[in-house]
């Protein structure tokens, strides 16, 4: 965990602006620090001193009063800085996050599930607020005024200047040293809460299982003792990260008084004016004061700061190369492929060819990798052993050079368990076609036994919200006539009769056999064998 | 926000001990200011070392303590908002659990998320950034404006005005020019979008929306960015105005001194004491006004936290005597009730041995009546269960006499064992693998272990063994009367066969309704 990443001025291109600003107001800072304290002393000695009046030392009450206000100002400008360009890095990385994810360019959400990502998009992403708008700004204050104030401390007084040098390095010093423990420990907090999170979206997602099965009030005490040790966990990172601050804290006050004191023994032995005094006494707390800031905002910005990594490593995957272009497909054939499992045996997917104008059917026990091989084809799944060859007339490819987006251009889809954006019906056929017109929508949509009466509102009907009314079935037929108006060259079906009733069942077996009449490549798994019996099967065996 | 302070009460005395032992801390950094200048003043006067001694020691005292006060103060805190933390998810959890289950079968996964985890922790910033900083810098304060009122009490009377000011003008300052309600919706607006994108990422990429999505997002960034840049600037005039009073009363304070000096009312070593100390008795106004600028976002987190809370429970009808079970279940003319869907009415009647299979178009309402029949929904008509009115039964008294299998049941991020266990706790490995051998799963199980984890989602199986083992669960709930709702899904027909016929004759001593859209045989 570095305070701050190179890769950070690599994704984010408003960081280095902001950065550039913010070096040039923290100078501006220390200088008026310096001035303001010479003035403030002034004032002092001039009162104790010798014998003024309030009229003689009006125009430096007014300089005073001038310090103050323009301090004021510039903190104005950098709290400005801060939130926009805050809100500018993490807009920056929020949509690089969103590009590599949505565009299928990481295998992140394939391999930690979408809840995992969504709350280092959200959540995560704004953690890092705290990094942007309050840690980055006092960390160059932390490199400019406390250098520049020692250097006005040591041109005034040597010992003083001496006391600041030996002192300052030890909180670096102390920080690297218990940011050793943080480091890991803060990792281990995000682990928590990104488990405590998951946790709780498992719990919550299975609510209604546990009510039917009576176990939903037993699962409080579960939580309370995962909350507890949450708790536990986080208040040992805390414990160590106090403790780092408890040490900066200590070691600037007791320089401060080290240095009050050093300054009055030497003012009795009449070594040192009381001007000089006074002024290295108020300038000496200004060295340690940012530095304290900044690790303490350190700390606030730790969560941040390790979201950030996660979303760097997401940025840097090594992306798909393919990109090879291939004309209307007619033929797909593979080898034996193998796929590894976490955790459980190795799968085997047998070697087979499918092609245009006939149903291409994969049948074969629960279990036995009719999924992952759609996730293959679909090229959502390219960690496997063996070659998938794809062919259009006479040209050639494996599956795995070819170019993403033109192959999913290719390739039409209904899945096993289907996600609706929140969109009206309308919106969701059109996602399928977006030419289409009401009517032909109506159309698509009775081919596959669905009547719009059926639905509440029509084609106005809204999915993906919270009060959905549509049936599990009713929701698979509207995926279906979206994945039937695609014009691809690959239609993939799922289980399509799923969930549907055998009159409509009847109609979708119509729909689908006109499909392959087009010279569309059918790719059908189903576990219903009535339903295109007699075609070419695939068959996939038990897991050896 | 009654209910939300049921939850913060019983912590509310440790939180504040750690407000008053931050605030002395900060009183120790005003100490030490005040006895440094005085140290230092006294000895350009060139007195006796012995005149010093005890101005030495305070100031190494007060340099120790600061930093030991603080650490204390803090670890308190966090430690009592934590606490509460967990017992507010829990009181969360229990309302959710609490309502009527039709809700939470339908809940959205993205406003789960962000209620439970990002509103709850926000709620802890509401001590941890706003009351208790206020308090430290009001004790604070205090201790610094004291002494000077000791030194010159007209001059500490015109400060401790000007503090007083400052201690809740800042704070309104920065609440006032902040974000308001706009950013909330957009912040949900784009929190939802994203955790909806997320989950259908490859549906998404299969059918070319992500730039919808996307361009939804960036939108809703866009306003959000604008209210973010207006809380920035807030918080900064709020930081102006700190300079600004520190600067008036080190002005003031110098320029009454002189007349104070002149006068001999103010001690001469004094001088530095009273113009220095201005300058920290407002430093523990520093971080305010960035903390009270988030101040309206954290009171509508708490307040739909409340909101949440309030809810009112489902409701429990009156518990009755129940009748022993006759394994007869009957329909007749029930229709349940769901908002702007019309179903038909049904009339059926389930008994020992003569299951019932409820079959019907998609949509026609089958999975709805088990809602009804189990409590979930309300309905029209009459269902009995053994002979007593299903209405006159709460849904946990008629949900003791089922096992039940959902549509959209879930299978937990854990083990097999635990998975399973949820339907019979005190199930044996013996028991669990006999149910899995009745789904034809016990071959697969007893090769990878009942320890394998699931996955999130089930990720680790296939859709039909997923289904089979929901199936295995709710077969080893052992009650009278079995309720499947599409048991065979994702199944090829000779396997679920093979299954039915073994489930029925599992079943005979007990009332079977199945729904389904296969022609099953299960006698």
């Amino acid at each position: 965990m570095k305070p701050l990443d190179p890769r950070l001025l690599r994704y984010s291109r408003s960081s280095r602006g902001f950065i550039f600003a913010e070096v040039i107001l923290a100078a501006l800072n220390a200088l008026l620090i310096i001035l303001q304290s010479a003035a403030i002393v002034d004032l002092v000695c001039r009162i104790f001193q010798s014998h003024t009046t309030v009229s003689q030392l009006r125009t430096r009450f007014l300089l005073v009063l001038t310090f103050f206000v323009l301090r004021g100002l510039l903190s104005i400008g950098s709290e400005y800085l801060a939130a926009f360009s805050s809100t500018r890095m993490r807009n920056e990385l929020r949509i690089g996050l969103l590009d590599k994810i949505l565009g299928g360019r990481s295998r992140a959400i394939f391999k930690e599930g979408p809840a995992t990502i969504s709350l280092l998009a959200t959540k995560g992403i704004d953690n890092l607020d705290s990094y942007f708008s309050r840690f980055l700004p006092q960390l160059f204050i932390a490199a400019i005024v406390p250098l520049a104030v020692g250097l006005t401390i040591t041109s005034e007084d040597l010992i003083s200047g001496a006391i600041v040098l030996f002192t300052v390095p030890l909180i670096p010093l102390f920080g690297i040293l218990i940011g050793r423990f943080t480091g890991a420990a803060t990792e281990k907090r995000w682990q928590t809460m990104s488990l405590l999170s998951g946790y709780f979206l498992d719990l919550l997602s299975g609510l209604a299982t546990l009510k039917v099965f009576g176990r939903s009030r037993k699962q409080e005490e579960r939580l309370e003792e995962v909350g507890e040790r949450y708790r536990a966990e986080t208040m040992k990172v805390l414990k160590v990260s106090f403790l780092s601050s408890l040490a900066l804290e200590v070691i600037a006050t007791l320089s401060v008084a080290l240095i009050a004191v050093s300054i009055g023994l030497r003012l009795v032995d009449g070594g040192l004016s009381l001007r000089t005094g006074l002024f290295i006494l108020v300038l000496a707390p200004e060295v340690y004061w940012p530095i304290r800031q900044v690790a303490l905002f350190f700390h606030a910005a730790a969560d941040g700061v390790e979201a950030a990594n996660r979303i760097f490593e997401i940025l840097e995957e090594p992306e798909s190369v393919g990109v090879e272009v291939l004309d209307t497909v007619t033929e797909i054939d593979w080898d034996q492929l193998t796929v590894e499992f976490p955790g459980r045996e190795t799968l085997s997917i047998p070697s087979g060819r499918i092609c245009a104008g006939q149903i291409n059917l994969i049948t074969g026990p629960s279990g036995a990798g009719k999924s992952t091989f759609l996730s293959i084809i679909l090229g959502f799944n390219d960690n496997f052993i063996g070659q998938v060859r794809v062919r259009a007339g006479q040209s050639e490819c494996e599956i795995r050079t070819l170019a993403p987006t033109s192959w999913r251009q290719q390739i039409s889809w209904l899945p096993q368990e289907v996600n609706f954006p929140a969109a009206t019906v309308r919106e969701v056929l059109h996602q399928g076609n977006p030419d289409a017109i009401d009517s032909e929508l109506i159309r698509q949509l009775s081919r596959v036994g669905l009547s719009p009466s059926e639905l509440p509102k029509g084609l106005d009907t809204k999915l993906g919200t919270l009060t959905e009314t549509l049936s599990v079935g009713q929701k698979r037929k509207i995926a279906l006539a979206r994945a039937l108006m695609k014009p691809a060259s690959i239609l993939i079906l799922d289980e399509p009769s799923a969930s549907v009733d055998d009159v409509s069942e009847a109609d979708i077996e119509q729909a689908i056999t006109e499909e392959i009449q087009r010279g569309k490549i059918v790719i059908l798994v189903s576990h219903r064998v009535k339903l295109m019996s007699g075609e070419s099967a695939i068959s996939f065996g038990v897991r050896s | 926000m009654k209910n939300l302070r049921r939850f913060v009460l019983p912590e509310a005395p440790r939180i504040l001990i750690a407000a008053i032992i931050g605030g002395l801390s900060s009183a120790m950094a005003v100490g030490l200011l005040a006895c440094s200048a005085w140290l230092i003043s006294m000895a350009s006067l060139r007195p006796p070392i012995m005149v010093l001694e005890v101005a030495i020691v305070a100031v190494r005292f007060f340099g120790l303590s600061r930093g030991v006060l603080r650490y204390m103060a803090r670890i308190i805190e966090h430690n009592s908002a934590l606490r509460t933390l967990t017992k507010i998810r829990v009181g969360l959890y229990l309302k959710l659990e609490g309502q009527l289950p039709e809700y939470f079968v339908m809940l959205r996964r993205g406003e789960v998320l962000r209620r439970m985890v990002a509103d709850s922790e926000l709620l802890m910033d509401l001590w941890l950034r706003i009351a208790n900083p206020w308090v430290g810098a009001l004790v604070s304060g205090t201790a610094g404006l004291g002494i000077i009122f000791a030194l010159a009490p007209h001059l500490g009377m015109v400060l401790a005005a000007i503090f007083v000011t400052a201690l809740f003008l800042i704070p309104v300052v920065s609440v006032g020019l902040s974000a308001n309600e706009g950013q909330r919706r957009e912040e949900e607006r784009i929190f939802d979008a994203i955790i909806q994108a997320s989950d259908s990422v490859q549906e998404s990429l299969i059918f070319g929306y992500q730039k919808a999505v996307r361009t939804e997002i960036a939108g809703a960034q866009r306003l959000l960015n604008r209210i973010d840049i207006k809380s920035g600037l807030a918080a900064g005039l709020a930081i102006f105005l700190q300079y600004l009073v520190t600067g008036l009363s080190v002005v003031i304070a110098a320029a009454s001194s002189i007349a104070l000096f002149h006068d001999k009312t103010l001690a001469g070593v004094n001088v530095a004491v009273v113009v220095l100390l201005p300058l920290v008795i407002f430093d523990g106004f520093t971080g305010l006004p960035a903390a009270f600028s988030r101040l309206s976002t954290i009171m509508n987190s708490a307040r739909s936290v409340d909101t949440l809370l309030s809810e009112p429970a489902f409701a429990v009808n009156l518990h009755g005597d129940k009748n022993p079970s006759t394994g007869v279940i009957e329909f007749a003319n029930a229709i349940p009730r769901l908002p702007m869907v019309k179903i038909e009415p049904f009339s059926g009647r389930a008994e020992i041995g003569r299951p019932l299979v409820i079959s019907g178009k998609s949509g026609a309402g089958k999975s709805s009546l088990l809602h009804a029949l189990i409590g979930f929904l309300d309905f029209e008509g009459a269902i009995t269960i053994s002979g007593q009115p299903a209405a006159q039964m709460s849904s946990e008294e008629r949900i003791e006499e089922f096992a039940i299998l959902l549509q959209q049941d879930h299978l937990f991020a854990t083990s097999i064992r635990e998975n399973l266990k949820i339907g019979n706790p005190d199930a044996s490995d013996a028991q669990i693998m006999a149910s899995l051998d009745l789904v034809e799963l016990s071959e697969l199980i007893s090769k990878v272990g009942l320890e394998t984890h699931i996955g999130a989602y089930g990720h680790n199986f296939s859709g039909g063994e997923k289904q089979r083992l929901k199936l295995a669960r709710t077969l080893l709930r052992n009650r009278p009367y079995l309720l499947l709702d599409e048991p065979f899904e994702y199944l090829d027909a000779e396997q679920a066969q093979r299954i039915a016929a073994r489930v029925s004759n599992y079943c005979k001593t007990k009332t079977l309704i199945v729904i389904s859209h296969l022609a099953i045989e299960l006698n």
